[in-house]
């Protein structure tokens, strides 16, 4: 292609110090890379501050000094991201594991499950295969809290929001404080 | 770690935002897991990557402007919007005209672009282009355009030569309840009514409708150009989702009445209707089915009366075929019936043409190794006047780690002929000239497609959450483009004829960035560098200089935008824009300031200031004098009421 002898002209151009830059900014972001997208930063503290503001029903821990355990499926940057928070930092004054689940593990000991992106139909089979009782059920993408979820994570406007169902979060015994309420994007069901 | 990247965040911001020294306060990568609920849903995620995926993998200078962009800039029609993007040249030309081009060659009639509106390609073939006066959306309805500069003929056809624009509105559950908005004051006004609602069976639809007036510009010495223009729009759209399928049909009708200088108002009409089907076949296969009718009317008193009716058939099939390759392939065929009526300015022979393309396309993402992803794609387009263009592509992405994207491409395209090209005669009877009869410009039934072979090379990065930017460096060089030739010899039915007689390159690069300073306040930055040469061959006597049919571009254009939330209720937002001069015909650089302030008076209600081309009184934009038109400072009110 004629491409070569029209990139020799770049040198005299005055562009060819901005590609300079850029390539000079490449190599400095390079150094500073390696690290999750943010989108899954954004989820894995999502996560956290969720933990934070929703009941359990007493018997869904084994003790009071029982870790919370939150599952994940099929979203290994979001794994990643909050196995890093876990070793600074408790919920509700109790240690956190992270579980990494493959589709079809079984989820009994967690008391939180989310789930990554995944079509419909496969989301639902997990969720009816995910203990009724004392499981806060996150899944990913708008319209998933059809497939059985008390929260789904939106993505609006480049932002990630999350919508809430607090029926189906009652049904599994859990009650979601209002603070949490008041940032949702939308609310399925009625306010408690 | 968070030392050096700190560091390096802080070189970044200076360098990359000429903003002064690196004390700046960014986000730091770590501070994301100390978010409230409130600031976490408050930090951009660009949607890139999606978007990247969904192009099947291929990295490209993709530049999205988000429905939020939109609403804050005050933009009230599809150009005004497209001014955020810092890789597209928008110049108003008149009242009611626009020259919008990616890459260089801008001109009124552009036609190296690609719009599409939900997947409805809005070019015209009879030149290649668009008709802006005649396309509008709903400015609260849209989700997000993608601009993508550089070719795309390999997923989005022959006419994508330079860029992409794909205008893409939000589905009917998005939009519901009522929304009535209205602007106006100094110059033009629109306003818009929408109600959107759930149907029985899972569904959900939006019915619209939007009038839009503008008034007519004046040229520098106070002129009227008589280009103002009035339009009512309709429409609706539906959607239904089930587990693994998705149906939308939409639809949209318009009447308009467009003014020109010295000749009776222009007279457009049309309709659409839309038909998408999705379905997942598999945990990672889709399938896509589009059908698209289309009709639109313009009679140009004085030049021509066209009828185009358009049928478009799409089929898009992506799977994973093993965890190293996905393949995306599809085809698509469309026909056109494209009647014109001659009036006395031009004819386009035959009168009424039956135009068909077909298109086949496969391209394959080949993951060398997880980060590195090479993208090898064709697509063969038939095209009713050269046949068969093959449109390759080759791609390669590097992703050291989920911030950064290091990618390269090599594409070849073309831009198949036009009705402009190969069937317009001007005036609309021959002349009588030295005893015969002649066209001045008459039709060149050999015309061939303009060719482009373009090479880029671009880096994107979000070196912390706060912080993202992108730039790209081109090369594209082009064979057989456009000449106008005399024409020799007593045979010839015109004294000139369209040829391709010319060549050309184009280099440049493009460099955006936004970067959120604090939650409340954000800053955009854009930057546009090209050269752009067309050469006739040796032997032609090409004449489109002095038709006006040459494109014009400038050297460089930036852009620089601030976002501010000024309290819960209220944010304010300026677009400081730059545009060197135009070479022939010439127009001079100038800054233009754009504003907007809005204040949410109730939950539901919605006022907004908003003043455009605020430094000057008034300043050209394209064109030649003494006709030119000018854009002048306007101040307009908005209010919006949702129930």
């Amino acid at each position: 292609m004629a491409a070569g002898t029209g990139l020799a002209g770049w040198q005299q151009r005055g562009a060819a110090a901005l590609l300079a830059c850029v390539l000079l900014l490449a190599a400095l972001a390079a150094a500073a890379g390696g690290e999750a997208s943010v989108e899954a930063q954004v989820k894995a503290a999502y996560i956290y501050r969720f933990a934070e503001l929703i009941d359990w029903p007493p018997d869904a821990f084994a003790g009071s000094a029982a870790p919370l355990t939150i599952g994940v499926v099929e979203a290994d940057p979001v794994a990643a991201e909050l196995n890093q928070l876990r070793r600074t930092r408790q919920i509700k004054g109790r240690a956190v594991l992270v579980r990494t689940l493959r589709a079809g593990d079984a989820a009994s000991g967690v008391q939180v499950l989310y789930l990554g992106a995944q079509e419909g139909a496969r989301l639902r089979r997990q969720l009816e295969a995910a203990p009724s009782q004392g499981v806060l059920c996150i899944t990913d993408g708008a319209g998933t809290l059809g497939a059985g979820s008390a929260i789904s994570f939106v993505q609006v406007d480049n932002r990630i929001r999350f919508d809430v169902s607090v029926a189906h979060a009652e049904r599994s015994g859990l009650k979601i404080s209002a603070r949490l309420l008041a940032v949702a994007h939308k609310i399925e069901g009625d306010r408690p | 770690m968070a030392r050096t990247a700190s560091c390096a965040c802080g070189i970044l911001v200076a360098a990359a935002l000429a903003a002064a020294p690196a004390r700046a306060k960014v986000a730091a990568p770590d501070s994301i897991a100390d978010m409230s609920l409130e600031q976490l849903s408050e930090v951009i995620v660009t949607s890139v990557s999606r978007q990247q995926e969904r192009l099947g993998g291929t990295a490209a200078a993709i530049f999205i402007i988000s429905a939020g962009d939109i609403r804050r800039s005050g933009a009230q029609s599809l150009p005004e919007a497209l001014q955020l993007a810092p890789n597209l040249q928008v110049a108003r030309v008149d009242a009611r005209n626009w020259a919008i081009s990616a890459r260089g060659f801008n001109g009124p009639f552009a036609n190296k672009l690609l719009v599409l509106i939900d997947g409805r390609s809005i070019y015209t073939p009879l030149f290649s282009g668009v008709f802006w006066d005649a396309q509008d959306v709903v400015m609260e309805d849209i989700e997000r355009i993608e601009v993508i500069s550089g070719p795309g003929a390999t997923i989005w056809g022959a006419n994508a030569v330079n860029g992409v624009i794909n205008v893409i509105t939000r589905a009917a559950a998005d939009t519901q309840g009522g929304l009535l908005g209205y602007a106006g004051a100094s110059r033009d006004q629109s306003g818009v009514a929408r109600y959107g609602a759930a149907l029985g069976n899972g569904g959900s639809y939006r019915l619209y409708g939007k009038y839009q007036q503008f008034d007519d510009t004046v040229t520098a010495s106070g002129v009227n150009t008589r280009t103002g223009m009035h339009r009512a729009q309709a429409g609706f759209r539906a959607d239904w989702a089930w587990r693994e399928a998705g149906l939308t049909l939409s639809g949209d009708g318009y009447q308009g009445r467009l003014g020109q200088l010295s000749a009776l108002p222009v007279d457009i009409s049309g309709a659409n209707l839309q038909g998408r089907y999705t379905r997942q076949l598999g945990p990672e296969a889709n399938l896509r089915l589009q059908l698209i009718l289309d009709h639109t009317e313009r009679n140009q008193p004085g030049q021509f009366f066209e009828r185009l009716s358009t049928l478009d058939l799409d089929a898009q099939h992506d799977l994973r075929l093993n965890p190293r390759n996905v393949l995306t392939w599809g085809g698509g065929y469309r026909h056109s019936r494209d009647k014109v009526t001659s009036l006395q300015g031009t004819a386009f022979l035959p009168g009424e043409l039956h135009l068909a393309w077909a298109n086949l396309f496969a391209q394959d993402e080949f993951a060398i190794t997880p980060a590195l992803k090479l993208t090898a794609g064709a697509r063969v387009e038939h095209n009713h006047y050269t046949g068969a263009e093959y449109l390759p592509s080759l791609r390669l992405a590097w992703t050291p780690d989920s911030r950064q994207l290091l990618w390269s491409s090599l594409a070849r395209t073309v831009r198949a002929p036009s009705r402009f090209d190969r069937d317009l005669y001007t005036p609309g009877a021959p002349l009588l000239v030295g005893g015969r009869r002649v066209y001045l410009v008459g039709g060149n039934g050999s015309f061939q497609s303009e060719v482009a072979r373009v090479v880029e090379l671009g880096y994107r990065a979000q070196p912390v959450a706060a912080l993202s930017y992108s730039a790209t460096a081109y090369y594209s060089r082009y064979d057989r483009l456009r000449t106008l030739e005399p024409l020799a010899g007593p045979a010839a039915a015109a004294l000139y004829a369209f040829d391709n007689r010319a060549e050309g390159s184009t280099r440049g690069v493009e460099l955006w960035g936004r970067w959120l300073v604090t939650p409340a306040w954000s800053l955009h930055a854009g930057l546009a560098v090209q050269r752009v040469q067309q050469h006739p061959l040796p032997g032609s006597g090409d004449l489109t200089r002095t038709f006006g049919l040459l494109p014009n571009d400038p050297g460089r254009h930036w852009q620089l935008r601030s976002s501010h939330d000024l309290s819960e209720h209220s944010t304010l937002d300026l677009a400081l824009r730059y545009t060197s001069a135009l070479p022939y015909p010439a127009v001079p650089a100038y800054y233009e300031l754009d504003g907007q302030w809005m204040w949410q008076a109730q939950p539901n209600l919605e006022l907004a200031l908003i003043g455009r081309n605020l430094l000057h009184r008034s300043h050209p934009e394209f064109g030649a004098l003494p006709g030119r038109s000018v854009v002048e400072r306007s101040v307009q009110l908005k209010l919006s009421l949702r129930f």
